[in-house]
C-alpha cells in the first residue's frame, strides 16, 4: 500500500525546486539536454512557464525564481524547441586555448608537469578529438592523466604496455582504448614517450612498491586532493 | 576547482543578478565536450552557497559525474 504511494520519486527538478521555495539556493543543472528525448522539452516548458513542477502524484512545488538558477548544457546533437530556446541565455563555452588548457591541466595536477608530457598529452587529446568530438578527454582527464604518467616508475619490461594502458584508461575510454592511442599518436606510443615525454629519465622507484618511490608521494598527492575537492 | 575565463565570469555574475531579482535564470551552455559547461553550473551553486542538483539528459551518461 505505501509502496504504491511512493511510485513517484522526485528526482533532482523536483529537489531543486522544492529547495528554492525553500529559501535554499539552488541550480537545477540539464546536462546534456541535447540528447533528451524531443518530448522533453514540452516538459522544461511546463517547468519554466510558471515554475511550477507538478508530480504525477499530484503533489505541486513552486520554485522561487530568485533563488534557482536552471543550466541547461548541449553539445548540439539536437536541436530544442524555439519556445524552450526564447527562454534562455544562450552562451557558448568554446574549448580553452592552449596555454590556458595547459594552467587548467597544472592547476588540477596540482604538480609540475614537464612540458614533453604536456605537449603529448594535450596532442593525444586534440587527435582523440579529431576523431571523435564527443569523446574529447576533458582538461581534468589529461591532468590525471600526466599525473599518473609521471607517477609510474619501475615499470620493468612492460613499461610501454603499462604507459599505453594508462593513457588510454584516462584519454579513451573502452576496451579499445590503447589502439585508439596509438592510432591518435600516430607512432609508437613507447618510442614517442621515450623522446618526447622524458619519462625514462624518473628516478628509479622502490623495488617493493608497485608504483616505486616517486609515484607513492604523487598518489598520495592526488588522492589528499581528491579528498579535500569532496 | 574552476577556471573561468573572464567572458564566463561575466556570465555568471549577470545570471546570479537577474536570479536574485525575481528575473529568473535560465541558461544553455553550448559547445563542445571539456570546455566546462557542467563545471559552471556547479560553480555557480558554488558561489551561492547553494545546491547543484543534477539531471543527466543522456541516460548512460556517468563521466561528468566524477
Amino acid at each position: 500500500m505505501l509502496q504504491r504511494e511512493r511510485a513517484w520519486v522526485p528526482g533532482p527538478a523536483w529537489q531543486a525546486f522544492d529547495a528554492s521555495s525553500r529559501g535554499e539556493f539552488a541550480v537545477l543543472l540539464i546536462d546534456e539536454v541535447d540528447k533528451t528525448n524531443p518530448g522533453f522539452d514540452a516538459f522544461l516548458l511546463r517547468l519554466l512557464e510558471d515554475w511550477t513542477f507538478r508530480s504525477p502524484s499530484g503533489d505541486e512545488v513552486k520554485a522561487d525564481p530568485s533563488k534557482i538558477c536552471v543550466v541547461l548544457t548541449s553539445n548540439g546533437r539536437r536541436a530544442l524547441r524555439p519556445e524552450v530556446l526564447r527562454r534562455c541565455q544562450r552562451v557558448h563555452i568554446p574549448l580553452p586555448e592552449r596555454e590556458r588548457l595547459e594552467q587548467i591541466i597544472s592547476q588540477i595536477a596540482g604538480i609540475k608537469i614537464p612540458q614533453k608530457l604536456m605537449d603529448l598529452v594535450i596532442r593525444l587529446g586534440q587527435a582523440i578529438s579529431q576523431e571523435d568530438a564527443e569523446a574529447a578527454p576533458s582538461p581534468k582527464e589529461m591532468a590525471l592523466c600526466c599525473v599518473d604518467l609521471l607517477a609510474l616508475t619501475d615499470t620493468g619490461e612492460h613499461k610501454s604496455e603499462i604507459w599505453r594502458a594508462v593513457a588510454a584508461s584516462w584519454l579513451v575510454k573502452g576496451p579499445d582504448g590503447a589502439k585508439v592511442i596509438d592510432k591518435a599518436a600516430r607512432y609508437n606510443w613507447a618510442k614517442a614517450l621515450k623522446a618526447e615525454a622524458g619519462l625514462e629519465t624518473t628516478a628509479s622507484g622502490d623495488q617493493n612498491s608497485p608504483y616505486g618511490k616517486g609515484g607513492i608521494t604523487l598518489l598520495q598527492q592526488l588522492e589528499e586532493k581528491v579528498a579535500r575537492e569532496e | 576547482m574552476y577556471f573561468m575565463s573572464s567572458v564566463l565570469l561575466s556570465f555568471l555574475k549577470l545570471a546570479v543578478a537577474r536570479m536574485l531579482r525575481g528575473l529568473g535564470a535560465i541558461l544553455l551552455l553550448e559547445g563542445p565536450p571539456g570546455g566546462g559547461k557542467t563545471s559552471f553550473a556547479k560553480e555557480i551553486a558554488k558561489q551561492l552557497g547553494g545546491t547543484c542538483f543534477y539531471y543527466a539528459g543522456a541516460p548512460d551518461k556517468e563521466r561528468d559525474r566524477r
